[in-house]
């Protein structure tokens, strides 16, 4: 039998039950959308989780207490204090890390702020002046942390776009004064910050994290006046250029490893990683969350090509007249098996476009309302395409094959 | 008709043909033993009452079903240890269905299902072929309607279009009237009567007694074997003109 007649006579059958091939369509169509929505969610996450990561320099090498597989739960929950000012004071040392340009201390915790009624918990950073410029975030109003502020442990503060706004609202914040209030073991501190500038805004990271959220003072301000200890959460080194990395690395490690008195062999305490790191850290978290996802809409496509066969088979059940009618006039097994698989395919294939068209709109969606990009690639949609035939082809076999080995007599008898 | 001159190879020639359902002592012998040769040019009426195997006979001939002993050939064709695709293509080639309930595809239209056959074979020609087989039944006007818009003749002459488009060695009916109204069985009647008298082969499986008196040969079956074989002319045949068939078109 011809195929584009074959196509023909199954849209035809396609069309004649039109509420049930919508019904079993939908869910190849969901599974199809899940998949490409999915996929397109993680690759537009991965793609803001490098950009923010971009942003930071690619000259910069970052210390952070902890070993790379226990610097995110120890440090979460303050178990390490293996970074401290006197490494600090180390690394700062002239010619103890020639290649080092800036290196900038961060220390931080969260913090109750209060400005009037408003109060409110937010991260606090203790830094110096040099992180605006590392970090690439300049002020929106008054100005940054001066090395004067850094020497006199002045109780100052630069305020994120967001906290300035929960804080005071829309009324300008430079040189409006809030309390910030620390509590720990030791007893609860509360300081009087006046604020000197609001960062410019941000975003927030992959919809979870809101950089734009912070309170940043003075390094000294943060050791003596707030936290009371002598702990960073970060040293943030920038190279000369991006070849001198490696060594800027080497070299940190190498002074950090003799004042931790660590022997030959012990791991490392601390973590040394370069921008090239945490990039190709976050592209394969990024992978494995993109597959994770695609793998979620997998599921979903895998129940709707359950919902495919199921459907071929009360179909061919339903048209088992018609199947030994064709086989007593001449169809071959391959004509038969063909005119199910091609119907299955069509159902399947109606499902994917619409499938398609239902990811664009959810691209769409959560691109407008949300920081994230969820990026749909020709590749993904090829990929859906090729996918939603497959299905058809998969759970259409078995109807198909049943229809096929139908025996023309027992066909033609039934009722 | 059997002074028709020399035939050639004949359409149907079974030999000793048997036909078991089931094995054991549930076993039914549908038929013992066929012998039954048809020439080409002969119009057969099947008759027999229900359970005599005159549907096994009409499967086997037709090829819907193969025997399990003696041999068949259909159109100088053993089709003895043919596979199921082997089998199709005989019907393909040389039969021509016509069933009971018609038997068409709905949301086709009749031009379609009449070229439906040809379809199976690859023919490219075949709507225009199609449009010929409607037009010898009278229904090229019809050609782009559904079943469900054309009356139960007329679907039945479409099953007909449907049977002649292959040009087949030998049509096979299966109580081709017995979903009929008496005016439209003798209708669709008169048309194998015509298609007999240009040639055609015919063999009609019926349990009704008027519509196998119009046929030139009667086969009749009980219990799997042939208790009757009658050739000759049936005009004597009293239950006909009673009934109101018309006997001019012979």
């Amino acid at each position: 039998m011809p195929i584009g007649e074959t196509i023909r006579s199954a849209l035809v059958s396609v069309a004649a039950n039109r509420l049930r091939a919508f019904l079993t369509i939908l869910g190849v169509t969901i599974g199809v959308a899940a998949v490409i929505g999915m996929v397109s969610v993680g690759q537009g996450a991965s793609d803001l989780v490098q950009s923010s990561l971009r942003g930071l320099g690619t000259n910069a090498v970052f210390v952070t207490p902890g070993t790379r597989s226990t610097t995110f739960l120890q440090s979460a929950a303050g178990g390490t204090t293996s970074i401290t000012f006197g490494d600090l004071a180390a690394l700062e040392q002239p010619g103890a890390v020639p290649d080092a340009a800036t290196i900038v201390p961060e220390q931080g915790g969260y913090a109750q702020l209060r400005a009037g009624s408003e109060t409110r918990s937010t991260r606090v950073v203790g830094t110096s002046p040099d992180y605006s410029a590392v970090r690439d975030w300049g002020v929106e109003y008054g100005r940054f942390l001066t090395s004067g502020d850094v020497t006199a442990a002045a109780p100052v503060a630069v305020l994120g776009g967001d906290t300035a706004k929960a804080l005071f609202g829309t009324k300008a914040a430079v040189d409006r004064s809030f309390t910030v209030r620390y509590v720990q073991e030791g007893g609860a501190v509360t300081l009087r910050l006046k604020v000197v500038g609001v960062l410019e805004p941000k975003g927030n990271i992959a919809g979870f994290f809101n950089r734009d959220d912070i309170v940043i003072v003075p390094i000294t301000t943060s050791q003596k006046r707030i936290f009371g200890r002598d702990s960073l959460s970060t040293i943030t080194i920038s190279a000369r250029n991006a070849d001198a990395t490696t060594q800027v690395g080497d070299d940190a490690t190498d002074i950090l490893r003799r004042r931790h008195r660590l022997h030959e062999g012990d791991p490392n305490d601390f973590t040394v990683s370069t921008q090239q790191d945490l990039l190709a850290t976050a592209a394969l978290t990024a992978d494995v969350f993109t597959v994770l996802l695609g793998l979620i809409g997998g599921v979903s496509l895998v129940v709707g090509g359950i919902g495919i066969m199921n459907i071929m088979l009360v179909s061919v059940t339903e048209r088992t007249r018609e199947i030994g009618l064709r086989k007593a006039l001449g169809a071959r097994r391959r004509d038969i098996l063909g005119q199910f698989l091609v119907e299955a395919v069509v159902l399947t294939s109606i499902g994917g476009a619409l499938g398609i068209l239902l990811a664009l709109a959810f691209a769409w969606l959560i691109g407008a309302f949300s920081p994230v990009q969820a990026i749909v690639t020709p590749a993904a949609v090829a990929v859906a395409a090729l996918i939603s035939v497959g299905v058809g082809l998969l759970f259409g076999l078995y109807p198909a094959r049943r229809a096929a080995y139908l025996q023309p007599i027992a066909a033609l008898r039934a009722e | 008709m059997t002074g028709q001159g020399d035939a050639p190879a004949p359409v149907v020639e079974m030999r000793g043909t048997t036909k078991t359902y089931g094995t054991g002592e549930a076993a039914v012998h549908a038929l013992r033993g066929i012998d039954l040769v048809i020439k080409p040019g002969e119009f057969v009426a099947i008759v027999g009452p229900s359970g005599s195997g005159k549907s096994t006979l009409m499967n086997l001939i037709g090829c819907l079903d193969v025997a399990d002993g003696g041999t068949y050939r259909l159109a100088g064709t053993d089709v003895a240890g043919l596979t199921d695709d082997q089998l199709a293509r005989i019907r393909n080639r040389f039969v021509g269905f016509v069933f009971q309930q018609w038997n068409l595809l709905a949301r086709t239209s009749a031009l379609d299902n009449v070229a439906l056959p040809l379809s199976y074979r690859g023919d490219r020609d075949r709507r225009r072929r199609a449009m010929e087989a409607l037009r010898s039944v009278g229904l090229q006007a019809r050609a782009d309607h559904h079943p469900n818009a054309l009356s139960g003749g007329e679907q039945q002459r479409v099953a007909i279009a449907r049977a002649l488009v292959t040009d087949p060695a030998l049509v096979l009916a299966d109580e081709p009237t017995g979903s009929l109204d008496t005016a439209t069985g003798e209708e669709v009647m008169r048309i194998f009567r015509e298609l007999n008298e240009s040639g055609r082969t015919l063999v009609i499986v019926t349990h009704e007694p008027v519509v196998a008196a119009q046929a030139r040969r009667q086969i009749r079956l009980r219990d799997g074997i042939i208790v009757e074989d009658i050739e000759g002319d049936n005009d004597e045949e009293p239950g006909l003109r009673a009934l109101g068939f018309d006997r001019a078109h012979r």
